[in-house]
């Protein structure tokens, strides 16, 4: 059985030495650590079993079997750990490990966490995973338990960056055709090293997605500064914004603004300068007040 | 060149923001490096990874994340986010190849020029024992939002800046090529202009040196065409005068028939005379111009100068005779030099014979000098004759120029002598010099190498 296991991974090494190591669909994903030893690498294997209980099973046999082991890559279980059951209790795998955990780096530890996460969280169903070591909890350097984690616990940025991407739902407001204020909401995805209040501004500024609505301010408007202080929204303009602003609305534009920060980033209101100056006037409508 | 200029410029100004850009990050990241230093040494003075929940440490983080917009994450020694400053992964765990490798002791830095952000990782290290362990690491990114911006706005600066620039550049180029070209303009107007008159076109220094070098150019033509003409007469007075004579003595015989053979026999003889002498103005005539062209060329041999004096002064010693002339010669030494033996038999045969024959009328000497140094022959020849005015001294070696016109024909010689002399010794790379007192005599001192130089 163990030498059909292992034909049919090597099979699927195969495979994965053509095609970049991506979740593709009909195939899953298994996890080693990578040639530096500073992070997990993956190949592709064969689609788990919908039966969560199967699935585990399987994922404990490749994580066994030393064979599959690609070349350069080693296992995340180091120093003779094994994996000694894994049993799936609704929507959360225990993994119960056997071996001397304590004496490995912290880094193989974060990997070995990681690895078993990310591999087992796979399994349809499955939301959490819950590492023990000999039936006792997994505990931190200030010995408090890791308890169960999800595989997004884990923050794994890609490439040469220390920032990953983030998915929102951003509730934006623009203005309809009869020039009322419209709410838009749209998934946004961006990088996390963004202020999610200039990603909002930069939202903006791209205008509505919905047919029919417009921008309330033109899109070569440029500020400054965009800040949150106690639940206070500062949005500093350039000068640009006195010609700019020409033929629209202003009030409206400063309060779509307002509303898409007080419903994005949970401010209060806003308060509005150009060239850090608040008591001005832009197309006759005062910025002295919040909005 | 305008291209040239203007290309330069563009280069060097996009160079110059450039160069802000890159050195404004530089100096960003490195203050914003040296903030994480001092913090990361708080933290871990503090205990923060233990207490995260520090005031006076989340005021001051707080605070530079503010100013220098960005985010900063702190990561314990288990890879778990215990602070972020954007509350978006606190409480997860960093698996990032970059925080390993820190925990390892490889700090980090990257400028991302695409989105305008500059990320670093610092190690948090213990302040107790054992000392440089590294407890935590601290991931900050901020923007440089604000330098790109200032960039952009450099940019459109430097796009308004070169456009005039260029504008100006090509306006005073145009202007400064026509004010330079002018000039030259009114030069070729006046040479096509011009026939022998000097030009004068003084519009700046450098036209005037090449005006005055043209009108130096021009007086030199005019010189030598001053000399052409001359030249040109004298042949033909010279060649018409003994055919002149000729012509009157045939007339002469010819009118008269009864003429007895005593007068045919004299007037042949003068005729026979005047044709030796036409012969003799031709001969000369054909050498001079041989010499000019340096058709011959010389025959360099090695000759013994002194054996050379001995044989000339031989033959002329007959008519030095009659003119009751004495002829010395006092060599220094005995002198071999190369030289054209012919030639320099002319030249001192020349010489020679033009001190007997303008010596007085009562007679007088002929003393001729050989010397020679390592380099080169010394040889003058002096005689107690007439003198040359001074006047005329600068002028003996002309063609057909006589000091005394009146008694050419008594004393005889074509006016081409002193002019063959003097090219000989200039085809030999020597020099001719004349020093004379009127009524005292007359020294000619010529210098010839002594090896010829070709």
């Amino acid at each position: 059985m163990k030498k059909v296991l292992s034909l049919i991974l090597l099979f699927f090494l195969f495979i994965t030495a053509c095609s970049p190591a991506e979740n593709e669909a009909g195939s899953s994903l298994m996890y080693f650590i990578n040639k530096n030893g500073n992070g997990l690498d993956t190949i592709q294997i064969e689609k788990l079993d919908s039966d969560p209980e199967k699935a585990a099973q399987k994922l404990t046999e490749y994580f066994m079997d030393e064979s599959i082991i690609p070349e350069g890559m080693s296992t995340v279980l180091s120093n003779s750990i094994t994996i000694d059951s894994a049993r799936v209790r609704r929507s959360t795998v225990i993994i119960d490990l056997k071996g001397d955990y304590g004496s490995i780096s912290n880094t193989k530890k974060l990997l070995l966490r990681a690895g078993l996460t990310k591999a087992y969280g796979q399994i349809d169903g499955i939301k959490l995973i819950d590492i023990t070591i000999q039936k006792q909890p997994l505990l931190d350097s200030d010995g408090n338990e890791f308890g169960p984690m999800s595989a997004d616990a884990f923050v794994a940025p890609k490439g040469d960056t220390l920032n990953d991407y983030k998915s929102t739902v951003m509730e934006l407001y623009f203005l309809d055709a009869n020039g009322n204020i419209a709410k838009e909401k749209r998934n946004v995805y961006y990088r996390s090293s963004v202020p999610l209040e200039q990603v909002v501004m930069q939202e903006l500024i791209k205008g509505p997605y919905i047919e029919g609505n417009v921008s309330a301010f033109p899109p070569e408007i440029e500020f400054n500064n965009v800040m949150i202080q106690e639940k206070i929204g500062y949005i500093d303009f350039s000068e640009s914004i006195y010609s700019l602003m020409e033929g629209y609305n202003a009030r409206k534009a400063f309060q779509t603004i307002s509303r898409s920060f007080q419903a994005v980033c949970g401010v209060d209101e806003v308060q509005f300068s150009v060239n850090g100056d608040s008591m001005v006037r832009v197309n006759g409508v005062s910025l002295e007040r919040p909005f | 060149m305008l291209i040239i200029g203007i290309g330069t410029a563009v280069s060097i100004s996009s160079a110059v923001v450039r160069g802000y850009e890159s050195m404004a990050v530089q100096m960003r990241t490195a203050i914003v490096k040296n903030q994480c230093i001092m913090l990361a040494n708080q933290l871990a003075s503090v205990d923060y990874l233990n207490n995260p929940t520090n005031a006076i440490v989340n005021a001051r983080i707080d605070m530079i994340t503010s100013i220098y917009g960005g985010r900063i994450l702190i990561v314990d020694e288990d890879y778990k986010i215990i602070k972020d400053t954007f509350d978006l992964d606190k409480g997860k765990y960093m698996l990032s190849s970059i925080v390993i490798d820190c925990f390892g002791g490889t700090e980090y830095s990257h400028y991302d020029a695409d989105n305008d952000i500059v990320e670093m990782a610092v190690t948090i290290t213990s302040t107790e024992e054992p000392e440089s362990e590294v407890i935590g690491v601290m991931l900050t990114s901020f923007s440089t939002k604000e330098i790109a911006n200032i960039r952009k706005t450099l940019e459109r600066n430097e796009t308004l800046v070169l456009g005039v620039s260029i504008f100006v550049i090509v306006a005073v180029g145009l202007w400064a090529s026509w004010l330079l070209v002018r000039p030259f303009k009114k030069i070729t107007s006046a040479i096509d202009a011009m026939e022998i008159e000097p030009i004068s076109v003084y519009d700046y220094y450098e036209t005037q040196q090449i005006t005055d070098a043209f009108n130096r150019l021009i007086d030199k033509v005019n010189t030598m065409e001053e000399s052409r003409q001359e030249f040109v007469s004298n042949v033909s007075h010279e060649l018409k005068t003994p055919l002149a004579s000729i012509k009157v003595l045939a007339d002469s015989l010819m009118m008269n028939p009864d003429a007895d053979i005593e007068q045919y026999k004299e007037f042949m003889k003068d005729i026979s005379e005047e044709v030796t002498r036409e012969n003799a103005i031709i001969s000369d005539l054909l050498s001079l111009v041989s010499m000019d062209k340096n058709i011959e060329g010389l025959n360099i041999q090695k000759v013994n100068i002194n054996d050379l004096i001995d044989l000339v002064v031989k033959r002329l010693k007959p008519i030095a005779d009659l003119a009751n002339v004495e002829l010395i010669v006092e060599s220094f030494k005995n002198v071999e030099a190369e030289v054209d033996e012919t030639k320099l038999t002319q030249i001192i045969t020349n010489i020679t014979e033009n001190a007997i024959k303008y010596n007085k009328p009562e007679g007088g000497w002929v003393r001729i000098t050989l010397n020679a140094d390592h380099q080169y022959m010394y040889l003058t020849i002096s005689d107690s004759g007439i003198g040359i005015p001074k006047e005329a001294q600068e002028r003996i070696f002309d063609r057909f120029y006589r000091v005394d016109k009146s008694h050419s024909r008594e004393i005889g010689g074509t006016g081409l002598g002193l002019a063959i002399t003097k090219s000989a010794i200039n085809m030999h790379k020597g020099a001719i010099r004349v020093s004379s007192v009127e009524n005292e005599g007359t020294t000619f001192s010529i210098r010839i190498p002594l090896i010829h130089i070709a």
